[in-house]
C-alpha cells in the first residue's frame, strides 16, 4: 500500500493556521521518511528529536510541543 | 558571737585594705559594663570593649556548621571571654535569589522541554521588544 499523503487533510493540529500547516507538513514528512526507509522505533525517535531541535532553533515551540507529545506516543507503543 | 561578715573577714585576713576595695569596685564595674549588652551598637560591638584593648587570644572554631570567634582578655581580675557567631550554615554558598529575565526563563523552559511555557515566554519577549 502506498503512502497516503492526504491522510491528515481533515485534521486540525493547531488553531493558528500557519502552525497547523507546519505541523501537518512535518508530520507527513516524518511519516513518509519512516515509511520509505522502514525505520525502527529507535530511529523514529531519533528523527523526532531532530525535528524538535529544528523547531526549537526556529522558535516554533508549539510545534516542538506537538512532536514532544508524538515522541511519547511512539515511545510507549 | 554577733560579728558581721566584715568583722570576721578582718579578723582572719588582717583587715580589708583600701586597695582591695578599689580592685573589687573596678572588677564589679567592668563585669557590669561588659554584661550591659543592651548598649551594644548595630554591629554588636560593646563600647566597653575599648577599655579592654585588644584581646590577648583570638581564635575561630566551627561547631555544627556555625563559625565562632572567641576573644579572650586576661585581666588581673580574671578572664573576660567574648564569643561571636561570625557565620551560619545559611551563609555558606548563599547568594541572593536573582530574579530571572524573560530570556533566562525561556532558556530554562527549553532545557526542561516545557515548550508551551517557552511559546508564552517567546511571545512576551517579542511584545517587550516592540
Amino acid at each position: 500500500m502506498d503512502f497516503n499523503i492526504y491522510k491528515y487533510d481533515k485534521q486540525i493540529f493547531h488553531a493558528d493556521e500557519l502552525t497547523h500547516k507546519r505541523i501537518k507538513a512535518l508530520l507527513l514528512w516524518y511519516e513518509h521518511q519512516a515509511y520509505e526507509k522502514g525505520l525502527q522505533k529507535s530511529s523514529k525517535l531519533i528523527l523526532i528529536d531532530d525535528i524538535i531541535n529544528m523547531c526549537v532553533k526556529r522558535e516554533w515551540y508549539e510545534i516542538a510541543g506537538f512532536f514532544k507529545r508524538h515522541r511519547i506516543k511512539i515511545h510507549n507503543r | 558571737m554577733n560579728k558581721d561578715f566584715d568583722e570576721l573577714y578582718n579578723e582572719f585576713f588582717g583587715g580589708k585594705g583600701k586597695d582591695d576595695d578599689d580592685e573589687m569596685k573596678r572588677a564589679k564595674k567592668l563585669i557590669e559594663n561588659l554584661n550591659n549588652f543592651d548598649d551594644a551598637d548595630i554591629d554588636g560591638f560593646n563600647p566597653y570593649e575599648n577599655e579592654l584593648g585588644e584581646a590577648d587570644e583570638v581564635h575561630t572554631f566551627i561547631e555544627n556548621g556555625y563559625t565562632f570567634k572567641k576573644s579572650t582578655w586576661n585581666l588581673e581580675e580574671g578572664q573576660v571571654v567574648k564569643v561571636e557567631m561570625t557565620s551560619s550554615p545559611m551563609d555558606i554558598g548563599f547568594t541572593p535569589k536573582k530574579k530571572l529575565t524573560l530570556e533566562e526563563k525561556l532558556s530554562l523552559a527549553i532545557e526542561n522541554e516545557e515548550y508551551e511555557e517557552a511559546a508564552i515566554l517567546r511571545d512576551n519577549i517579542n511584545l517587550k521588544k516592540r
